[in-house]
């Protein structure tokens, strides 16, 4: 596949270096130095230009290009870009943003992209994930975070679930028990099948279906509830607002009083907080050290870290930073904070999962390569249109999520697939091939 | 110097604006001359009272030259002036007349009870009175409801600083434009106002056709229905609606409940989406504490009163819906209530109809915004760092704006303070004794463009025992009312006439 990437800053690099051992990758600058610094590192075709302008991106060959990913740092370029590649090349179109008004304006159709990835909405999510569901091994999200997969061990604490059959278990509205991983074998359970303990069970659901489960099978301990965010910038703010629709209760701490006043106006079910996080006086005043989680994102690093371990120190339970240079990360890691992740990085994994299959907007693997869990469209020749899942279901996979139009249907047996319908699907790795034809 | 920004008040400009507004504020005074024509009642008030308003009116036009701009500044004046010189020409017909309100402290009383829909009345017997006098009475409210700056504003072509001179005057927190237009909101307005006119008449007429509102014709249908959906008050009958039985009652019930609610989110109810009204937070609370209320009134009725259940939530629902909405009609005479219900009524004439009605008082909307406030108040003592932006309607209120609600609902209580304290002072001089209960009632009853009191100047009595002092004091209070303080209050700042 050939795939352009424009501008090479740190997202773009990222993506590029994923991408350069199986694809033919280009990228596009207006920075020399950049280009050769990227050029030295992998197998890449570096054009100097500016991404937004048609005579670069022609120059560049968008024309025969499968995949163009709009990477810079600006959104307004990276829009432009986008655009400009959309009228020049058939391929498929990614947009990398900051803000996550345009996915939202992508997912209601006013971006004629193929993809938006927002830096903001990746981490929060990330850090979402993090916080919401500390005791899972895996978690991903799917159709724009409407559909979550969790990877859950299953451990004599989870009552009512081991030593069961999944019908006596009985599975709750808005979710779908993928698989059972047991040693070294995948089962895709009917209801009679058994759970054991030390079995790993994968499950797609809603997030609010997920947080359930999360209850039931670690009693107690998967209970996080009050969250404090330290810093209501963009990545901050969007955090809080995605905790609080999950259902958990958020303090936000912002020190610059225009900011606190915008997020508090912002997010109605969120607590603002116009005040310093290195105070202690105020932390321990406010309780922040009986909190489930603390998450440091002022975009100071320095701060972060400090923040991070007057969480440490007042007891938080976890405490997670977003950090602005990767190369922290472990310096982050090493001082106790539980999870320091970087936007940039984030960002860059969101896309590279975006091009491993051009029909297929998400993906994620499982157990190394032996299972995907993949978001496919349904096309209008697929033999399983209008036939009752129980009727004739498919081998070595489940489908675990419907999106029809508006809806997110998490079937039964009796639901069927409808023209138009894409669907969250859970398959083996060596049936994948087959699957997207029937499909 | 016209186009260039001037820092001191333009008052030939403004005069213009005032002459204009009163030159079309006269044309009404013509509508009563034909039923004082058919009930062979004489033409004199009305016509000699529409000659000397135009006179006024296009004197004052006169003061400065066409196309004069107006800003900020002169919009509080133009308003507050307009009504005060309004009331002056509307209080002709009475002097002309020679009855029980011919003295010029009366008549301006009655005139300026009528324009702000107080309904208060310093007439002894109104059955004295010709048909076509009680008519103008009563359309004084009805054109007053909206608004005569509003009115004008609906007619006129074009009048440069209209959009001030409509907030100005409208009752309420923020005045909403229904259209980008100003004269096309205006119209709205009056246009949502007139259909709730005509629905009511063609009920209680029909009503009173079918036999079931008895003495209900069309006279009395389209008095009455001037002072409902104006929320005004004022009543051809001395018993109010006492005599006119539960249908023609129930029917008041239902538009003062109109008249006392957003006239706008009518008009958006109607032509977008119904939700427009239920979604609306002020219309909600307004429903909810008139359902209350109603109910806490009816349940005393019951308890200590002779009246049969069905009786008493009619009673408690007409009471409570009459103060809360600013009429101060009476269904019966409520000043021999038990002290519970009464206390009720005056809360609720504090309280007040929505903003963008026709009612008065200090509105429900400011009143939940003083509670959020308050209890703001509350957690910022114990989490002193909290930010807790106030929120209405799902949206957030500046802090300014937050500060505006809390000012002025401090000055609506000092007023009221003041107003009845000059009442009470006076009272302790001459006749008539008040008690501090009554004179606090009296003060909320016209500060709130209610209408209705306590003891001898309740639902059914006048005002007529005040010395003229209390009068005049009373008629100050309504002016201030009607106009939401802030106009009237402006004036009397020295930086407002200053460069």
């Amino acid at each position: 596949m050939r795939v352009m990437i424009i501008g090479a800053g740190q997202v773009g690099t990222a993506v590029a270096l994923a991408l350069e051992a199986r694809h033919d990758v280009t990228v596009v600058d207006i920075d020399p130095q950049r280009l050769a610094a990227l050029s030295l590192r992998g197998d890449i075709l570096a054009v100097e230009g500016s991404g937004t302008t048609r005579a670069a991106l022609l120059r560049a060959g968008a024309r025969d290009t499968d995949l163009v990913i709009a990477a810079t740092d600006r959104d307004d370029s990276n829009i432009v870009a986008a655009m400009m590649a959309r009228a020049i090349c058939k391929g498929k179109i990614v947009a990398r943003t900051h803000s996550y008004e345009y996915v939202e304006a992508w997912r209601n159709g006013h971006l004629d992209v193929d993809f938006v990835v927002s830096s903001e909405q990746e981490s929060a999510q990330a850090v979402a994930r993090a916080a919401g569901y500390p005791t899972a091994v895996q978690t991903d999200v799917f159709v724009g975070g409407l559909v979550e997969m969790i990877e859950y061990v299953v451990d004599v604490r989870s009552v009512g679930i081991a030593g069961r059959t999944v019908a006596e278990v009985g599975v709750p509205d808005e979710s779908v028990i993928a698989s059972i991983i047991r040693g070294d074998r995948l089962i895709i359970p009917g209801g009679t099948d058994r759970i054991e303990a030390g079995d790993r069970l994968v499950l797609i659901a809603s997030p609010a279906a997920a947080r359930g489960w999360a209850q039931r099978l670690a009693p107690g301990h998967a209970a996080i509830d009050d969250v404090v965010v330290v810093g209501a910038g963009a990545t901050g703010t969007r955090i809080a607002a995605l905790l609080a629709e999950l259902g958990l209760h958020v303090r936000l701490v912002e020190r610059d009083r225009d900011r606190a006043r915008r997020a508090a106006e912002d997010l109605p079910g969120v607590r603002v907080f116009c005040a310093d996080g290195t105070d202690l006086d105020f932390m321990a005043r406010e309780g922040v050290g009986r909190s489930d989680a603390l998450i440091a994102t002022t975009g100071d690093d320095a701060r972060d870290l400090l923040i991070g371990l007057i969480g440490r120190r007042l007891g938080v339970r976890a405490v997670i930073a977003v950090v602005a240079d990767p190369a922290f990360i472990p310096i982050f890691e090493a001082a106790g904070v539980d999870l320091a992740l970087n936007e940039r990085l984030v960002t860059a994994e969101e896309i590279v999962r975006f091009t491993h299959d051009p029909r297929t907007t998400g993906f994620a693997m499982l157990e190394g390569d032996r299972a995907e869990v993949l978001e496919i469209e349904v096309s209008d020749r697929s033999t399983m249109l209008g036939v009752p899942f129980h009727k004739r279901p498919l081998t070595g996979a489940i489908v675990g999520a419907i999106v029809r139009g508006e809806r997110v249907i998490f079937p039964r047996g009796h639901d069927s697939l409808q023209v138009g319908d894409r669907v969250v699907l859970f398959a083996d790795a060596r049936r994948v091939a087959e699957l997207e034809r029937t499909l | 110097m016209r186009g260039v920004v001037e820092p001191h008040v333009d008052l030939r400009a403004s005069a213009r604006s005032i002459g204009t507004i009163v030159r079309w504020f006269s044309l009404a005074l013509l509508a009563p001359v034909p039923l004082a024509y058919a009930e062979g009642e004489s033409l004199r008030p009305f016509v000699v009272s529409f000659l000397i308003g135009l006179t006024i009116g296009v004197a004052l036009e006169r003061a400065a030259p066409a196309g004069a701009r107006v800003g900020a500044r002169e919009g509080f004046l133009i308003v507050a002036a307009a009504w005060a010189v309004a009331a002056g020409v509307a209080a002709l017909p009475y002097i002309l007349e020679g009855g029980d309100a011919s003295r010029p402290v009366d008549a301006y009383f009655e005139a300026m009870s009528g324009l702000t829909t107080t309904g208060s009345t310093i007439i002894v017997d109104i059955s004295s009175h010709g048909r076509a006098i009680v008519f103008w009475r009563s359309l004084t409210q009805w054109l007053g409801g909206v608004g005569i700056v509003v009115f004008a504003l609906a007619l006129l072509p074009r009048v440069s600083g209209s959009f001030l001179l409509m907030s100005g005057e409208s009752p309420g927190l923020e005045f909403e434009k229904l259209s980008p237009r100003i004269r096309q909101t205006a119209r709205r307005v009056w246009s949502v106002y007139l259909v709730g006119t005509l629905f009511e008449v063609a009920l209680l007429f029909t009503g009173g056709l079918v036999g079931l509102a008895p003495r209900m014709h069309l006279y009395e249908s389209v008095v009455y229905t001037f002072s409902t959906v104006s929320t005004g008050g004022f009543s051809p009958d001395p018993h109010s609606l006492e005599g006119y039985g539960a249908y023609a009652q129930w029917v008041v019930i239902a538009f003062m409940v109109f008249g006392g609610s957003n006239l706008g989110l009518w008009f958006l109810a109607v032509r977008r989406h119904r939700r427009h009204l239920l979604g609306d937070e002020e219309f909600r609370w307004y429903l909810a504490i008139l359902v209350g209320a109603s109910a806490i009134v009816a349940a005393e009725l019951y308890a200590h009163g002779a009246h049969r259940l069905a009786e008493a939530v009619r009673h408690g629902a007409f009471q409570v819906v009459s103060i809360m909405t600013t009429t101060g009609f009476g269904s019966e005479d409520y000043t021999a209530y038990t002290q519970l219900a009464l206390f009720a009524l005056v809360i609720l004439m504090l309280v007040g109809a929505s903003s963008g009605s026709t009612g008065g008082a200090l509105k429900v909307v400011r009143v939940l915004i003083v509670a959020r406030i308050l209890r703001r108040e509350g957690r910022v003592v114990v989490h002193p760092e909290e930010v807790r932006p106030i929120r209405f309607n799902r949206s957030v209120l500046s802090e300014p704006a937050v500060r505006s609600v809390l000012a002025f609902t401090i000055l609506y209580l000092v007023l009221f303070a003041v107003g009845a304290t000059i009442l009470m002072a006076d009272a302790s001089l001459r006749e008539p004794r008040i008690s501090p209960f009554e004179a606090l009632a009296a003060a909320a009853t016209n500060l709130g463009n209610v209408g209705g009191g306590l003891t001898f100047f309740g639902p059914f009595g006048s005002s007529a025992p005040f010395s003229d002092l209390s009068t005049v004091t009373l008629s100050t209070l309504m002016w201030l009312g009607r106009l939401e303080l802030i106009p009237v209050v402006v004036l009397l700042t020295r930086s407002y006439w200053r460069r």
